[in-house]
């Protein structure tokens, strides 16, 4: 089973207004740096409810999403 | 030649809810208004609901019935509906300045400045359908014709998730063997009409003599002959286009029946209110007074005034509004519903009445003022008239502009 689960994120916006997520902190406690963002798109969240901007990006050389959602920043974690 | 889409969202309230909580996507779902502010019916229902025969309009219970499998009810909430389909039109804008809302869920595209043939329409209509799914996680079925009425048949004919082409070549195929009830404008009464004269489908319609129908629908139809015929040259409205204000309206379905005049009267003054905050905004002045009451036998009537000086006081337009309802109702049952509808809208009036007051005019608009500019500031429940008080009717919620989410008029 997957969930949101919601993050801190350290962004960078540039003199157009354009966001560059560069850094998440999960609940945990534990901070990562986000290498590279691939790709920003509008999208809807099929699996786990409505509709942002979902970001792929690369943490510790793994590729993940990360969705914008009412202002908020979140990722699908699995849990049992 | 014109390229016209007609794109139609699915189930719109009942898919956002399923976007929202993916989890009830397979039970029946019921998007339904408040049952304790006596508003229980159905207003939007998902495709499994559908399968079991639930109507729009059933009241919960019914449709409870009519369902064997698990149902999930859920309340409307407007203000999300406004947000997604805002994000839809704007998807809609990136190809076309000409784009016209048609209620919360529809709206045409004119896209002839960017296709040259009926092929290349489709595949941008396939385009928006596919970009829909995937950026706002909704279903829409896409018309393209060559004129909005056939957009919006082409619309209706496949669904969900489809797109229809109604082209010049194709149409008399296509469209003509339709029953004539699902051409726009053809409703209950004037399919009755037009049934018995053994006009049954928009082939018999568009083949007709329009000096019959003009004898029996008047110019309405031959507007309709017109449409069966593809001759409707409606163009599609641009986004930038401001529609000018016709009528101004607020109304409400009580919680409880209303049986005395004074309960009446505290309805009135907080319809009255909203409706004279909205003129104030556009700076606007009414010389027609509607009051509209439903008793609680589902019978609605309405009856206007026309005032010698138009006014935006809501003193006056309550003052009008009660005088209606002594000269009009006779309480042969409870009241259940009221609305208070202004028109005939201008302007300052430059020349006031000769016999008013003046000083009294001035002192009861200076009271709106300070009113509205209250409500603006700290919301609208920071002032309630004290008769709403003594009756417990402050809770009856009166919307404001951001909840008009019915289609407006096609012909204008």
């Amino acid at each position: 089973m997957e969930r949101k689960e919601y993050v801190e994120v350290i962004a960078y916006f540039d003199t157009i207004g354009k966001l560059k997520p560069l850094k998440i902190r999960l609940n945990d406690g534990s901070s990562h740096v986000i290498d590279k963002v691939y790709e920003v798109r509008n999208c809807a969240d099929l699996k786990l409810g409505g509709i942002g901007v979902r970001y792929l990006v690369s943490i510790n050389n793994t590729k993940m999403y990360l969705y914008l959602q009412d202002g908020k920043w979140y990722m699908h974690v699995q849990y049992v | 030649m014109r390229y016209i889409l007609h794109s139609d969202l699915n189930n719109f309230y009942a898919s956002v809810e399923c976007l929202y909580r993916p989890e009830i996507r397979n039970s029946a779902v019921l998007v339904v208004g408040d049952e304790e502010k006596r508003h229980g019916i159905v207003l939007a229902k998902n495709y499994i609901a559908k399968r079991f025969g639930v109507q729009t309009g059933d009241t919960i219970w019914q449709a409870k019935q009519k369902c064997t499998c698990p149902v999930v009810c859920v309340p409307a909430d407007f203000e999300k509906y406004l947000k997604i389909s805002r994000v839809v039109k704007n998807i809609y804008k990136e190809y076309t300045n000409f784009v016209e809302s048609f209620g919360i869920d529809e709206a045409w595209l004119d896209i002839s400045k960017i296709v040259n043939s009926f092929e290349e329409a489709e595949r941008l209509a396939n385009e928006i359908r596919v970009r829909v799914i995937n950026e706002v996680g909704l279903t829409v079925s896409i018309g393209v014709s060559f004129n909005k009425v056939f957009a919006k048949l082409a619309s209706d004919m496949k669904k969900p998730n489809a797109v229809t082409v109604i082209t010049t070549n194709n149409f008399k195929e296509k469209v003509w063997p339709l029953p004539v009830r699902d051409l726009l404008f053809v409703g209950r009464r004037t399919g009755d009409k037009l049934e018995r004269y053994n006009i049954k489908t928009i082939g018999d319609l568009a083949n007709c003599k329009s000096e019959l129908l003009n004898t029996l629908l008047g110019k309405n139809g031959l507007m309709i002959h017109k449409f069966a015929n593809g001759l409707d040259n409606e163009p599609v409205r641009s986004i930038y286009q401001v529609d000018e204000i016709k009528s101004i309206g607020n109304s409400s379905t009580l919680p409880y029946d209303l049986t005395k005049e004074d309960e009446v009267l505290a309805i009135v003054s907080s319809l009255a209110d909203s409706v004279v905050a909205r003129m104030r905004k556009k700076n606007l002045y009414a010389s027609s007074i509607c009051l509209w009451i439903k008793d609680n036998t589902l019978n609605s009537c309405d009856h206007q005034k026309t005032l010698s000086v138009p006014t935006n006081n809501s003193k006056q337009i309550i003052d009008t509004c009660m005088q209606i309802f002594h000269e009009t109702y006779t309480w042969d049952y409870p009241v259940r519903a009221v609305g208070v509808r202004v028109s005939h809208l201008s302007g300052e009036p430059k020349q006031y009445d000769l016999f008013c007051d003046p000083k009294t005019l001035f002192k009861d608009c200076n009271m709106d003022k300070v009113a509205n500019e209250l409500k603006k500031r700290y919301g609208h429940n920071v002032l309630y008239r004290a008769s709403t008080l003594a009756k417990n009717l402050q809770s009856v919620k009166v919307e404001d502009e951001r909840h008009q989410i019915h289609p407006i008029s096609y012909i204008r």
